[in-house]
C-alpha cells in the first residue's frame, strides 16, 4: 500500500512539474502575435460577404451587409491595446508579418487603430442602405488595412 | 619599323572608326520636331496616364502617402541597385527645377525614347523600356494634366552611379541590347486583351518588377510576368503568369480597384500604390488587365 501511495504521489508531483513546465513554455509574445492575427483574420473572415457584394460575385443583400458590419464592428471594439503590445514584431519572432517600425511614434499605430475602428462604424451604418453606399464605406474601410500593410507589413518569400 | 608603324596607326584608325560607328548606331534617337505637331492634348484623359504609368509612385515625395491622390512630385525617392542608387527627379511645373519649360515632345522622348531635354542618354530606372509604346496622343494628355500639377521648387538630386555605368554613353548599347519595341504576348488578341497588353506591358510597367532581370539588368522576356527577387532584397515579387496567378478574372480586376484579395486580406508592400492609381482608372480598363493576364503564357 505504502508502494502505491508513494506512486500515486510521484504520479501527482510529476504531472504537476510537467504542467509547470508547460507553462513555462508558453511565451506571453507568441500568445499575442497567435492573437493579432486571430484577430485580423476574424476581420477578413466577415468582411468576405461585403467583399463579394462589391465585387459582384453576389448580389447586394442589405440584411446580410449589416449583419456583416456588426461582426466587423463587434471585432473593432475589441479593446486592442494587448494584441499591439511593443516587441511582438517580426524582429522578435518570424511568425509575425508586423516590421518593428510600425511601433516607431511616426507610425502612429494608435492613430491607425482609431482610423480602423471609425471606419468599422461608418460601414456599419452604412452596410444597409444601399450598394452604392456600402461600397464607398468599404473602400474607406479597406483603406485603414492598407495604411499598415503598404509599409509595415513583411513581404514574404513566395 | 615602318611598317609596324604603319600597321598601328591603321588599328589605331580602324579602332577609332569603329568606336564612331558603335556611338553613332547607340545614339539617342528622338522624335522628330513635327512628330506631335497636330496633337491637342486632355488634362482630364492624361490623369488617366497619370495613374496607370504610376508617375506618383516614384516622382512624388519620400515621406507622401498615397500615390492615388499625391499631386506634388518633387521626386527624390531613392531606388538602390546594383549599379548605383537612382533618385527620381522633380517632374513638378516648376520651370527651372521640374519640367513646366518642357514641351509634349520633351516629354516624348523622355518616356518613350529615354533621352532628357539636353539630348543625353537617362538610365532605365525611369521605366521607358516600357513606356516604349505609349501612344504619342497619350503622351500629349499625359503632358497636358502635368502643367496643372503644382510648381515645387526641390531641385533633383544626382544619381550616385559607379565606373562604367555612370557614362551615360554605355546607356545607347543597353537600349539596343533590351529596349524592345515587339509585344510580348502576340497572337490573336481581343480589342480588350490587346488593351490590357498596352496597360500592363506599356504603361502600367508592370513588368518592371514582375519579370526577372539579367546580370545587365534587361528583362527577361522568355520568363514574362514569372516573378522576380525584389529589387529592395526583400522577399520576392509574385508571378502574375496564370499558372501561378489562379484568381479569376472578376478577382484581379476586383483586386485592382479595391486591395483585396480574393481571400478579403490586404494588398501589402509596395501593390499599395499600384492599385491606389489603378482604382482611379475605370472598370473597362482594370477587366482588360485581368483579360491580357490570362493570355500571358505559363512561367513553368
Amino acid at each position: 500500500m505504502r508502494i502505491n501511495k508513494t506512486i500515486a504521489l510521484g504520479t501527482i508531483l510529476a504531472s504537476l512539474s510537467l504542467g509547470a513546465a508547460h507553462a513555462q513554455s508558453v511565451d506571453p509574445k507568441l500568445v499575442v502575435i497567435d492573437a493579432r492575427q486571430s484577430f485580423m483574420s476574424l476581420v477578413a473572415f466577415y468582411s468576405a460577404p461585403l467583399g463579394a457584394m462589391d465585387k459582384g460575385s453576389m448580389p447586394y443583400d442589405a440584411a446580410a451587409a449589416s449583419a456583416a458590419a456588426n461582426q466587423i464592428v463587434a471585432l473593432t471594439s475589441l479593446d486592442q491595446t494587448g494584441l499591439w503590445e511593443a516587441g511582438t514584431d517580426r524582429a522578435y519572432d518570424e511568425s509575425s508579418l508586423a516590421l518593428s517600425a510600425l511601433w516607431e511614434p511616426t507610425a502612429d499605430l494608435n492613430g491607425k487603430l482609431a482610423a480602423l475602428r471609425e471606419t468599422s462604424l461608418a460601414l456599419q451604418a452604412a452596410a444597409g442602405t444601399d450598394l452604392a453606399t456600402m461600397q464607398t464605406a468599404l473602400a474607406s474601410f479597406n483603406d485603414t488595412c492598407k495604411a499598415c500593410h503598404g509599409d509595415f507589413k513583411f513581404k514574404p518569400p513566395k | 619599323m615602318r611598317r609596324l608603324h604603319k600597321a598601328f596607326a591603321l588599328l589605331i584608325v580602324l579602332g577609332g572608326a569603329g568606336a564612331a560607328a558603335a556611338l553613332y548606331l547607340t545614339r539617342p534617337q528622338t522624335f522628330s520636331p513635327d512628330a506631335m505637331a497636330n496633337l491637342q492634348g486632355d488634362a482630364v484623359r492624361g490623369e488617366q496616364v497619370f495613374r496607370a504609368g504610376g508617375c506618383a509612385s516614384c516622382h512624388m515625395a519620400p515621406d507622401a502617402t498615397n500615390a492615388g491622390l499625391a499631386v506634388d512630385m518633387p521626386g527624390g525617392i531613392a531606388f538602390a541597385s546594383e549599379f548605383g542608387t537612382f533618385y527620381a527627379p522633380n517632374i513638378s511645373s516648376d520651370p527651372e527645377h521640374g519640367i513646366g519649360g518642357w514641351s509634349a515632345l520633351d516629354l516624348a522622348n523622355a518616356m518613350v525614347r529615354g533621352v532628357g531635354r539636353s539630348g543625353e542618354h537617362l538610365y532605365p530606372a525611369f521605366p521607358y523600356a516600357s513606356y516604349r509604346n505609349t501612344t504619342l496622343q497619350d503622351v500629349a494628355d499625359l503632358h497636358a494634366y502635368l502643367v496643372t500639377l503644382p510648381a515645387d521648387p526641390t531641385p533633383s538630386r544626382a544619381h550616385e552611379v559607379s565606373f562604367p555605368f555612370n557614362l551615360r554613353a554605355t546607356l545607347g548599347f543597353w537600349k539596343l541590347m533590351f529596349v524592345n519595341e515587339d509585344w510580348v504576348v502576340t497572337g490573336d488578341l481581343t480589342e480588350v486583351e490587346e488593351r490590357g497588353r498596352y496597360l500592363v506591358e506599356g504603361l502600367g510597367h508592370c513588368a518592371e518588377c514582375h519579370t526577372p532581370r539579367n546580370q545587365l539588368g534587361g528583362m527577361q522576356r522568355d520568363a514574362w510576368l514569372a516573378g522576380a527577387p525584389s529589387a529592395s532584397g526583400e522577399g520576392v515579387v509574385p508571378a502574375l503568369t496564370p499558372d501561378k496567378l489562379q484568381w479569376s478574372e472578376l478577382d484581379i480586376a476586383y483586386y485592382l480597384r479595391s486591395g483585396s484579395t480574393p481571400d478579403y486580406d490586404s494588398v501589402g508592400g509596395e501593390m499599395v500604390e499600384v492599385v491606389e492609381n489603378f482604382s482611379h482608372l475605370s472598370n473597362e480598363d482594370r477587366n482588360a488587365v485581368a483579360a491580357y493576364l490570362k493570355r500571358v503564357p505559363a512561367s513553368n
